[in-house]
């Protein structure tokens, strides 16, 4: 090997963000069965069932399957649940003279007591220490169902119900925001805005600073210690990460395949409320017609499609098969949300 | 009738320089292939005031034998008369009909890029909506209706016939290599790794501005490379069952050698997420002729 050919692949290693590939013996699917068995927490997740979405609740093997919410001609869809267990924001999708309109709304982790807190607003998530939320608006006065239709971000303040503006005027077309567990970043896909093609994104929170996380692929999801960060690498792959956070500076590190799937989509991965779990959504790539009240042609990991998918379990750390959750193909089961149970915690 | 002249010192200009083609892809004047039609170009504004460019129907010489594989076999084929954009689609127009604008390089008046397939076409119908007319494409499976009055994405035979403009070299504008192809196309060579506004460089023959060059412009066809092999004659229009659509034209971050009139490209049309796509790729529109357009065009072929 040449000096030249040696200096050639130094360089590509160090420019090329390994992917650890698991080479430790794997854990069974009947070993995690039993493991989710005893794992206290539950999972919140999307469900279309007769004619309308609902948010519903399991426990983390999948048994105790029931509605959160129940509601003919409303569409209760992308459940975000606050780290302390206690509520759930998520999107509600009405249509009046058949317009379309997406806002954002918060309840009781038991369903109760719902009130709309963002009109024509997306992708809601909540600060670490659950006193606010924080999302994005709408782009146009039109609705669109592509996920990065956005413009600006916004907190909503749960005990005043004041809502605010964040500092960053220029904040655009983000998707699937997650708040860090230190408080002072949000974690964002950005498509086509901020001067970015397509990046996973830094945003300080009370500042004006973006950070490129040079991780490619969508949909960050942060571990409840702050530590870790999982995302869709592609359409097929699923990966987590190191997540390495101060007031000033954001980077990943470490980078590992938690699944992988070659026939399959994965997306929506969420860390568990001790971060040894993850689930996700799977199922078929490809466009899908709009099939049902509250539906659209669209591929189906973007909210308000219904696929023929279904929630999975996994190790975080990549280690041994996954679990399926979620058994009916045709209630089209995404954007799975993990309920850290109060008692439990 | 300048722009024809300009025509002839770019096909001047290819012979001249065909001793720097020869290690690229080296193209020459096929002379068995008839004449281009000659005729002036007849510019209309659209409803939403965007300037089209009416092309006569014609016979060319599509693809090329010293390009590519998927280039060849050099066959003649015979196009109905469109309307074409004169210039890419903007992201001002996207914003127009409030659709959401994918770019990177944000600016009203540079092309839309890193679209997926579908998208343009879903702009299509935007804008026809928009203007009156009848939608080309049902959003489901993204069937295309050509006898529908709106906009669609230009078939590969009508794509090729509007960048020739008339010229029967293989590489057309192309070949006119060193500055000449900085006066005409946004390149590697000129390009400043973004898009330029549309419009900015020199028009082809017909009046259209960027068809080689800023981005690489989806159009109707699926790609097939062996599609010359069994291409019918008239009005060839790829329907085969890839996934992967047609691009031509080479974008702000092509070499000379994709700047090419032949040159074919095919990439997935975007039945997948948002997240992976170009910030190459864009797109103009077209539609047929309306009632009283062939009437303009004859005016303009009797002058």
């Amino acid at each position: 090997m040449t000096y030249r050919s040696l200096l050639n692949l130094s360089l590509s290693l160090s420019m090329v963000v390994p992917i650890l590939t698991v080479l430790t013996p794997a854990v069974s699917g009947e070993d995690l069965q039993q493991q989710l068995k005893q794992y206290p927490h539950k999972v919140v997740f999307e469900s279309y069932d007769e004619d309308n979405w609902e948010l519903c609740v399991m426990n983390a093997d999948g048994t105790g399957r029931k509605k959160l919410t129940n509601t003919k001609d409303f569409h209760e869809l992308y459940p975000q649940v606050s780290p302390d267990g206690t509520k759930i924001c998520f999107l509600g999708d009405t249509y009046k003279d058949g317009v379309a309109n997406r806002s954002v709304y918060l309840m009781n982790a038991d369903g109760s007591d719902r009130i709309k807190i963002a009109d024509s607003s997306r992708q809601p998530c909540w600060s670490p220490d659950s006193s606010k939320i924080a999302f994005v608006k709408q782009e146009f006065s039109k609705f669109n169902i592509a996920d990065y239709v956005s413009k600006g971000m916004y907190f909503y303040d749960v005990k005043s119900k004041q809502t605010s503006a964040h500092p960053n005027s220029k904040i655009h077309h983000l998707y699937n925001l997650t708040w860090a567990a230190d408080g002072n970043w949000i974690l964002s896909t950005v498509h086509g805005g901020m001067g970015f093609g397509h990046a996973i994104i830094a945003i300080e929170v009370a500042g004006d600073k973006v950070i490129d996380l040079k991780m490619s692929g969508c949909r960050p999801c942060t571990s409840p210690d702050g530590k870790q960060v999982t995302w869709s690498r592609n359409d097929h792959t699923v990966c987590a990460a190191d997540l390495i956070l101060t007031p000033t500076s954001a980077r990943v590190d470490n980078i590992r395949v938690v699944a992988q799937s070659k026939k399959q989509h994965l997306y929506h991965p969420d860390f568990s409320p001790t971060g040894e779990f993850i689930t996700y959504s799977s199922g078929p790539g490809g466009r899908v017609a709009a099939n049902g009240p509250g539906t659209y042609t669209q591929v189906a990991e973007m909210i308000g499609v219904r696929g023929p998918w279904n929630i999975y379990a996994k190790q975080a750390d990549g280690k041994g098969e996954a679990v399926r959750l979620t058994q009916d193909e045709k209630l089209a089961n995404k954007e799975s949300e993990w309920l850290p149970l109060k008692s439990q915690k | 009738m300048a722009s024809l002249k300009i025509s002839k010192v770019v096909a001047v200009f290819v012979v001249l320089n065909a001793a720097f083609w020869m290690g690229c892809v080296t193209e020459t004047v096929d002379n068995s292939i008839a004449d281009a039609p000659k005729l002036d170009s007849v510019e209309v504004v659209s409803k939403s005031d965007v300037a089209l460019v009416l092309i006569p129907a014609g016979e060319f010489p599509m693809g090329s034998d010293k390009g590519r594989p998927d280039e060849a076999p050099v066959h003649t084929v015979r196009v109905g008369a469109f309307a074409i954009d004169k210039f890419e689609v903007t992201q001002g127009q996207f914003a127009a009909v409030e659709m959401p604008d994918p770019s990177q390089f944000k600016n009203a008046d540079r092309p839309v890029e890193q679209i997926r397939w579908i998208n343009a076409a879903e702009f299509c119908n935007a804008r026809s909506l928009a203007e009156g007319l009848e939608p080309c494409y049902e959003e489901v499976e993204f069937k295309c209706d050509f006898e529908a009055s709106g906009y669609r994405l230009p078939t590969e035979a009508e794509w090729e016939y509007a960048a020739r403009a008339g010229s029967r070299e293989d590489a057309a504008l192309a070949a006119a290599t060193g500055t000449k192809v900085g006066s005409y196309a946004c390149y590697a060579g000129n390009s400043n790794q973004k898009t330029d506004p549309v419009g900015k460089k020199k028009p082809n023959a017909w009046g259209l501005h960027d068809m080689l060059g800023n981005v690489s412009e989806w159009c109707q066809d699926v790609y097939d490379p062996a599609f010359y092999q069994s291409s019918p004659a008239e009005n060839p229009r790829g329907e085969g069952e890839s996934e992967k659509r047609v691009i031509r034209g080479g974008s702000w971050k092509s070499s000379t050698d994709d700047l090419r009139v032949t040159s074919r490209l095919g990439r997935t049309a975007g039945f997948s997420d948002a997240c992976f796509t170009g910030n190459t790729l864009g797109f103009r529109c077209v539609r047929k002729l309306k009632e009283e357009e062939p009437k303009k065009l004859d005016a303009a072929n009797t002058k």
